[in-house]
C-alpha cells in the first residue's frame, strides 16, 4: 500500500483483492429428459462459463462441483476428479460439495471462501443433476432418503412436510388455495422467455386447482419437477484485475495476460475459440449458511424456517446491504408455499403476508420486488445439484440485463439467491451486486 | 457397520443399515426420546441434545396433543401407504 496523495488509482487494499467476481455464467437447458450423461452435462456447463469469463481451463487453481445424488442416479463417483481431467485444469485443486437441495450454492459457497482466504485466483463452481435415469417411483425414494431416519419410518417426505406446511399457513392466515396458486402461475409465466427453462408455458389457478393432488392442499403445479441440468459460474478474486467502474463495464487486464501462459508444447498456440470477457463482472457481496434442525418435528413453529432467517441475517451482516437494496430474488420454490416462508424469513414481509403482496402484483416481474424471474424451480427445473448455481447464473444474467424484456428486471443492482436443502434443514443465502 | 439388526444405541451405525432403511413405515405411536441428564423432550431420536450436550436418552412414549397441521398425501415411496395421513401434533 502506498499513502496518501501517491496512492494509485489501481492500487488495491489486500481486501480488495480477495474480493471475489463472477465473471463467467452458464448453464445447459434444462430438461427432463437429457441424453448426455452427467459428467458431459458438468462439461457442457462449465465450458459456457468459462467461455463466458474469457478464462483458460489452465488458468483454474480450484473447481467444486455441486450434486447430490450421483451414486444413486448415475452410479457414478468421482464427478470432479472427472471434470478436471476431461477440461485439462491440471494442477487445479478439486472436490465435490454436497449438502442435497442445496448443494450447488454451497459449491459456491466453498468457492468464494476459497477466493476471500486467498486459496484461490480463478475457480471453477458447477453443479449438477441427472434424475431422468431413474424411474418417479425410484427418483422420490432417493429424494426421500434426506429426511431424517424416523420421519422416513413414519412415511414423511418433503412433500408431506410441504403439505402440512401449507395447511397451517393457509388456516392461520386466511390465504386461499387459489391465491397460493398464483405463486406457480407467476412461476411459469416468468420461464416461457427463459430458452433454457424446463417448462415454457403459462399455466393459470385453474389448471393448478385442477392438477392431481401431492400433499393436501398442495397438488401437482405446486411441486417442482425432476430435472437433469447443470450450471456453472466462474469466479474470480479482485487480485486478478477485475475493477468495475462507475459505468458497469470491467476491466479484465489480468486475464488476456494470463490467457498468454506457455502451454506443455511450446509450440501450440492458444485455440482462439476460446472468446475474451463478454460480459461486466459481478461481485459477490456475501454468502452465508446455516443449518436448522433436521426434523421439522423439533422445530418451535412447521411455519419458521431458522436456517433461512439466520442465513439471510448472516449474508446482509457480512455486507453494507439490507433487504430494502435487493432488487430481484432468486428463491427456493421447490413447492409453493417455500416462496411466501422464505420471503417472511428472510425479512422482506411481516410472517403471514407475503401471500398478500403475491396477489397484489409485488413480485411479479414489473413489481416491486420481483421474485424468480427465470421461472424458479416450479418451471426452470430443479436438477437438484444444479439449482443453488442455476439460481447465481439467472442473477447474474439479470444483472447484466442479458435476459428478454419480458422476464427483466428493470436496471436491477443487487439480487438475493436462496437455495434450501430438505424442508429447511441447511439454507444458502447469496447477494450479488453489480458494482 | 453391516449389522443388519437395527442397534437402539447407535443411531450412527443405523443410519447406514439398509435393512432399517427399508423399514416398513410405522403407523403406530410415535416414540419420543427424553435426554436422560436434562430430561428435555425430543421428537426424534438424535446423537446430542442441544440443550445440555448430553450423549444419553431414553424412549418414552408420546402423549396426546393438539393437531397444528394436517395432509394426506397422495403419492408417496414404494412401500408407503398411500394415501397416507400425517398430522403434525404440538
Amino acid at each position: 500500500m502506498t499513502t496518501g496523495d501517491a496512492m494509485a488509482v489501481d492500487e488495491r487494499s489486500p481486501d480488495r483483492d480477495r474480493e471475489p467476481w463472477i465473471t463467467g455464467a452458464g448453464m445447459t437447458p434444462f430438461s427432463g429428459e437429457h441424453d448426455e450423461p452427467l459428467d458431459k452435462l458438468l462439461e457442457n456447463a462449465s465450458l459456457a462459463a468459462l467461455d463466458d469469463a474469457g478464462v483458460g481451463p489452465e488458468q483454474l487453481d480450484l473447481v467444486v462441483v455441486g450434486n447430490m445424488a450421483a451414486e444413486a442416479f448415475s452410479r457414478q463417483s468421482g464427478l470432479a476428479n472427472i471434470l478436471v481431467g476431461s477440461l485439462g485444469a491440471y494442477g487445479a485443486s478439486a472436490r465435490r460439495v454436497e449438502s442435497t437441495s442445496a448443494s450447488g450454492a454451497s459449491a459456491f459457497e466453498s468457492g468464494v471462501r476459497a477466493l476471500r482466504s486467498g486459496a484461490a485466483d480463478y475457480a471453477l463452481v458447477v453443479g449438477g443433476e441427472k434424475m431422468s435415469t431413474a424411474s418417479t417411483a425410484r427418483s422420490t425414494e432417493i429424494v426421500s432418503r434426506i429426511t431424517h431416519r424416523r420421519e422416513r419410518e413414519q412415511g414423511v417426505t418433503l412433500p408431506g412436510l410441504a403439505g402440512l406446511a401449507a395447511d397451517a399457513y393457509l388456516d392461520r392466515y386466511g390465504a386461499g388455495r387459489e391465491e397460493l396458486a398464483r405463486v406457480p402461475v407467476k412461476n411459469h409465466r416468468n420461464a416461457v422467455e427463459n430458452e433454457v427453462a424446463h417448462f415454457r408455458k403459462r399455466i393459470d389457478v385453474d389448471d393448478v386447482i385442477a392438477s392431481p393432488l401431492i400433499a393436501e392442499p398442495l397438488r401437482l403445479y405446486d411441486c417442482c419437477p425432476t430435472t437433469d441440468g447443470a450450471a456453472a459460474v466462474v469466479l474470480q478474486s479482485g487480485a486478478t484485475g477485475i475493477d468495475n467502474r462507475a459505468d458497469g463495464a470491467n476491466d479484465l487486464t489480468t486475464t488476456s495476460d494470463d490467457a498468454t501462459a506457455t502451454p506443455d508444447d511450446a509450440t501450440a498456440t492458444p485455440d482462439d475459440s476460446i472468446p475474451t470477457p463478454r460480459s461486466a463482472a459481478v461481485r459477490v457481496a456475501g454468502v452465508e449458511s446455516a443449518v436448522d434442525t433436521h426434523a421439522v418435528g423439533d422445530r418451535p413453529d412447521v411455519l419458521s424456517l431458522g436456517s433461512v432467517e439466520r442465513a439471510g441475517m448472516l449474508a446482509f451482516e457480512s455486507t453494507d446491504l439490507t433487504p430494502g437494496d435487493v432488487d430481484l430474488l432468486c428463491l427456493h420454490d421447490a413447492f409453493s408455499i417455500l416462496e411466501w416462508l422464505e420471503l417472511e424469513a428472510l425479512g422482506f414481509h411481516d410472517h403471514g403476508s407475503a401471500w398478500e403482496a403475491t396477489v397484489e402484483g409485488v413480485h411479479d416481474v414489473d413489481g416491486a420486488l420481483p421474485v424468480n424471474p427465470g421461472g424458479g424451480l416450479k418451471a426452470r427445473g430443479h436438477p437438484i445439484g444444479a439449482t443453488g448455481l442455476s439460481q447465481i447464473v439467472e442473477a447474474v444474467w439479470q444483472l447484466r440485463g442479458e435476459v428478454p424484456a419480458e422476464r427483466a428486471v428493470a436496471n436491477p443492482s443487487v439480487a438475493l439467491a436462496l437455495n434450501l436443502a430438505g424442508f429447511g434443514n441447511n439454507a444458502v443465502c447469496t447477494l450479488l451486486s453489480r458494482s | 457397520m453391516n449389522s443388519k439388526q437395527a442397534d437402539e444405541n447407535s443411531p450412527r451405525t443405523d443410519h447406514l443399515d439398509e435393512a432399517a432403511l427399508d423399514a416398513p413405515v410405522s403407523t403406530e405411536t410415535a416414540d419420543f426420546v427424553t435426554c436422560e441428564n436434562c430430561k428435555r423432550v425430543w421428537y426424534y431420536d438424535r446423537a446430542v441434545c442441544p440443550n445440555c450436550r448430553g450423549r444419553s436418552f431414553e424412549r418414552t412414549p408420546s402423549e396426546q396433543g393438539t393437531v397444528v397441521a394436517r395432509t394426506t398425501v397422495h403419492v408417496t415411496p414404494d412401500g408407503v401407504p398411500q394415501p397416507l395421513d400425517l398430522g403434525l401434533v404440538s
